[in-house]
């Protein structure tokens, strides 16, 4: 089934829809998650958490491109499983505590996380494709340097050269762009 | 900024850039494969390497030098009065073939065993040598000797630049191109027992009375 008909079950609020996302997308979710957390049932934890998600937020969004709007949602629950995970290993203090309460009146991240989001989206346009496929494959889908180099022919040296000199260009743009690291 | 702050922002990366990465997934560079290919290639050259070796390594070496024993009393050279040079070729430990050549008007050399096919060696000659090398065809413009065995014999000729042959001339000082030519002897169903498969790396030249 094409996107577009998936997307409309859940505007008609049809429960096909999550059938038809998971079979459409379930391995490839489950891979951005497991990239991240590294755990079968933790990755598929997550994109079910994903399919919760997806049915609360269409609508009113209507994705353009379905498969990469659940992607994001996975990868970001996946990074919120992965915090809570290294939370709970580093068995936080009463700082630690402090600064998250601290935290909570800090000015709105996700504000700022989707500006820079915007910056690098940008800065990515201005490389080369190549590059920017790599940069996205790594930075985005977390995928190893192997799989990388698999993926676009390429050795893991060149792959660690490529993902170096990006970062170090995406460095003086986000300097320029006056977004400090 | 965190690394983590920037890990996020990453989610929000633009639609088409997130699609864009996985949107083709056959590699963009076949540099993998050229690079197996050299590997594979490298692979066989040392196999190659090591045969053409092993097959070089089970001929005998020689070297090829300038004996000007005026007679050397050996059986094997037939004791001949007449002979005032020879070549001999060697292997690492041991004589194998000696080339004598006979101060004769017409000089034919004799080999003392059978067994090389081919050698090509220069022969750079000084003035004092070529006192004494009275075999070699010279003249004016001799640029070439030329041995061609017969049977168990080899003739000595040199070819000067015009095309003429001569035998039995003082030799002049320069470099001379030896050349041993077995196709005749072949033909005629002489076949070496041995071959000489590089050339000589050592040529050595003796004055007449080195012994003496």
């Amino acid at each position: 089934m094409e996107d577009s008909a998936i997307v409309d079950l859940y505007f008609a609020r049809d429960e096909a829809a999550i059938a038809e996302s998971a079979a459409r997308y379930q391995r490839y979710l489950e891979q951005i998650s497991y990239n991240i957390l590294s755990d079968r049932q933790d990755a598929e934890e997550c994109v079910n958490d994903t399919w919760l998600r997806a049915w609360s937020c269409i609508p009113p969004h209507r994705p353009e491109n379905l498969g990469t709007f659940l992607g994001k949602i996975t990868r970001n629950l996946a990074l919120d499983r992965y915090k809570a995970k290294t939370a709970e290993k580093r068995r936080p203090g009463e700082y630690a505590m402090s600064l998250d309460e601290l935290a909570e009146i800090l000015p709105d991240t996700q504000a700022e996380e989707q500006h820079l989001g915007e910056v690098i989206s940008a800065f990515l346009r201005e490389q080369p494709e190549i590059h920017r496929k790599v940069f996205v494959c790594r930075y985005f889908y977390s995928e190893s340097i192997t799989d990388i180099g698999k993926r676009f022919g390429y050795s893991e040296a060149k792959i660690k050269s490529m993902l170096f000199r990006t970062r170090k260009r995406l460095k003086t743009y986000l300097e320029e762009e006056g977004i400090g690291l | 900024m965190s690394k983590e702050t920037l890990s996020r922002a990453m989610s929000y990366l633009d639609d088409d850039i997130v699609a864009e990465a996985h949107s083709d997934t056959k590699p963009v560079h076949t540099g993998a494969k050229t690079v197996k290919t050299l590997k594979i290639l490298r692979r066989v050259g040392l196999v190659a390497a090591c045969l053409c070796f092993a097959v070089l390594a089970s001929f005998p070496i020689y070297t090829l030098f300038l004996d000007t024993n005026k007679s050397s009393g050996d059986g094997e050279l037939g004791g001949d009065e007449d002979l005032q040079y020879a070549i001999s070729i060697y292997n690492v430990d041991q004589e194998v073939q000696r080339l004598r050549i006979a101060k004769e008007e017409n000089p034919a050399v004799t080999w003392t065993r059978e067994g090389v096919s081919c050698v090509v060696a220069e022969l750079t000659v000084n003035d004092a040598q070529a006192e004494q090398l009275t075999f070699f065809m010279s003249g004016k413009t001799a640029t070439g000797l030329s041995v061609i065995l017969m049977e168990k014999s080899v003739h000595v000729t040199t070819v000067d630049e015009e095309g003429n042959t001569s035998e039995g001339l003082p030799v002049k000082a320069g470099t001379y191109r030896l050349t041993f030519d077995y196709s005749e002897a072949m033909a005629e169903g002489f076949l070496p027992d041995g071959v000489i498969e590089l050339l000589p790396f050592g040529m050595y030249m003796l004055p007449a009375d080195a012994e003496q």
